[in-house]
């Protein structure tokens, strides 16, 4: 459905504002991956890490530098009319719609724009209103709106053309909990309607829930790319042990780091405390051993977990700036 | 359904427009303000054909103000909203959306030419003749078509370079001078009147006086309709060519958001 291969986009940056210096910035960098019909699909890294710029390329509204970009079979750039039927995209925050007409306006304005027939406007425009929860409000102008109520509009506009692929760039930013929460069922209904999802979002428990398959990309660099279950088996121990702490010593951090089946350690000096986290493979005996190290601090918190694709992603990205 | 798309993008710009602060006081206040100077202006001018200059000069002073703050940067305007990238990604025809926007724009920047009309009528008490009715009625038209034409090409070079952009707002006065909306073209000295003559409005504003105050020579009237009919013709093959590249050049250089 999805094809991208060795895909590169640069951007010529201009500094200086009386000596005008050019340099090319590298957002995406020679990345590759495949999207399966009917499959959500996840991009994941931190901001300006090439995730959006990924998106525009493949919703046919920036060109590559290089490499193949393919929708369907079809080259994003060269035959972006064939693709845009049949995609649609929805972008976090409040841009997108007009302001100055009611959301039922632009939703009308929007389905011209996509070409949906007469017979099957009114009724699609009705049922995407009660899908998002604006019908009591779709007669009032957008910018009454709150922020929530102009990113539901947004994902009753990009299903306005049905679309058989639809990205979405962070479309819970902005959403209350129960907003977010009602968003990520109409994902999962989309899916089992057999529409492919490319998303992106920061929230690494709605990526979990919602992606069969996850790709991790920093500095506009490919790092991971699996399933969700497979990639915490892959770059993490199954386990982790979160402690927090007065003091901690280096040469704590440093025995913590050399005990056996201890795959990562990560400390964070907080507020008059330390926190530790200490991923491991499974081992009955290894709880007793980090609580043997710290036995002479003053233990303030103790839990042990499961790792979560957030211990992934910041094992990944935090790696990533070790190794920069 | 094309026709669906052309309306429905025409009266949306029309309501858009109308919204706005500024394009309301260019639409509805300046007109009068216009008609108000030029009144006073002309009255004891000696010029027996004055109440064209203040019709006519009026509603093209404001028609072209309105061309200039709506039409030529509403492309800039959509993408200070971000909703520029959502029409350019739709299946529809980017020249049309925008040719539709633009033909909405310049009906709304009609009214002037009423609102002058009415306050000579009825608020100096002047009657405003039009000798030939009909012809008026077509050259009129052939006008509307040559703004269009100009706001086509501007939006185009608008969109292509941000630079271009800046350059809308310094285009007004310029133009009411160029194009001797108020007052005859030959004060103007003769190196800047073969400037005048490149531009589609002098030739729009010199034939709707004549067909308003009688053609005194049929051939001149007529090589005059055939100079703007070209440029119009020249101005809508630039734009669409313009066009035709920014479809490939602003996603090459990305710049169809604001960065």
């Amino acid at each position: 459905m999805i094809e991208v291969k060795d895909l590169v986009r640069e951007f010529k940056v201009v500094n200086g504002f009386m000596k005008h210096e050019k340099h090319i910035r590298t957002a995406v960098d020679n990345i590759s991956f495949t999207i399966k019909e009917g499959e959500i699909f996840s991009l994941l890294g931190p901001n300006g890490a090439g995730k959006t710029t990924t998106i525009k390329m493949l919703t046919t509204l920036l060109a590559p530098t290089s490499g193949v970009c393919s929708v369907m079979g079809y080259d994003t750039f060269k035959e972006a009319k064939k693709i845009r039927p049949y995609i649609n995209f929805i972008f976090g925050g409040e841009a997108g719609v007009y302001r100055r007409l009611s959301g039922r306006e632009n939703m009308e304005y929007f389905a011209s724009l996509y070409k949906v027939k007469e017979n099957v406007k009114k009724e699609r425009i009705e049922n995407l209103l009660a899908l998002v929860g604006l019908q009591e409000a779709q007669h009032n102008r957008v910018e009454t709106y709150s922020k929530g109520m102009i990113q539901r509009l947004q994902v009753a506009r990009g299903l306005i053309n049905d679309p058989k692929i639809l990205f979405m760039d962070e479309p819970t930013i902005g959403l209350d909990p129960i907003g977010a929460r009602d968003l990520r069922e109409i994902i999962l209904s989309l899916k089992a309607q057999g529409r492919t999802i490319l998303l992106t979002t920061h929230d690494m428990r709605e990526a979990d829930v919602l992606s069969d398959r996850i790709a991790i990309i920093n500095h506009g660099k490919l790092i991971a790319l699996d399933t969700p279950s497979k990639l915490k088996e892959q770059f993490i121990s199954n386990n982790v042990i979160e402690v927090d702490v007065k003091i901690l010593q280096t040469l704590q951090l440093e025995t913590l780091q050399s005990l056996h089946g201890c795959t990562y350690v990560e400390s964070i000096e907080e507020d008059g405390f330390v926190h530790i986290c200490v991923h491991y493979q499974d081992s009955r005996q290894f709880v007793f051993q980090v609580l043997s190290v710290l036995e002479e601090n003053e233990i303030l918190h103790f839990n042990e977990r499961k790792a979560t694709l957030e211990d992934v992603y910041i094992r990944l990205i935090e790696g990533g700036k070790e190794n920069a | 359904m094309r026709n669906s798309i052309f309306i429905a993008t025409m009266f949306v710009q029309m309501r858009n427009s109308f919204a706005r602060k500024t394009f309301q006081f260019t639409l509805l206040a300046q007109p009068i303000l216009y008609t108000f100077i030029t009144y006073f202006m002309f009255l004891h001018s000696g010029i027996d054909d004055y109440l064209s200059y203040v019709v006519l000069g009026s509603g093209m002073l404001s028609l072209w103000s309105c061309i200039v703050f709506s039409s030529a940067g509403d492309i800039d305007r959509e993408k200070w909203m971000g909703t520029l990238t959502t029409i350019f990604a739709s299946p529809a025809s980017f020249i049309k959306i925008i040719f539709a926007k633009i033909v909405g724009n310049t009906i709304l920047s009609l009214v002037p030419f009423a609102i002058s009309f009415i306050l000579v009528r009825f608020v100096f008490n002047e009657t405003f003749h039009i000798v030939n009715l009909p012809l008026f009625i077509f050259v009129f038209l052939l006008v509307i078509l040559s703004f269009i034409a100009i706001a086509f090409l501007f939006a185009a070079a608008f969109t292509l370079s941000r630079k271009a952009s800046i350059l809308m707002n310094c285009l007004e006065y310029p133009i009411f001078i160029l194009c001797g909306f108020v007052f005859p073209l030959s004060l103007l000295p003769q190196g800047i009147q073969y400037l005048s003559y490149l531009l589609a409005p002098t030739w729009a504003s010199m034939l709707l006086k004549e067909s308003v105050n009688g053609i005194s020579d049929t051939n001149t009237f007529l090589s005059e309709g055939v100079i703007l009919l070209l440029i119009t013709v020249i101005y809508f093959i630039i734009g669409f060519v313009l066009f035709k590249q920014m479809d490939k050049k602003v996603r090459q250089d990305a710049s169809l958001e604001v960065c």
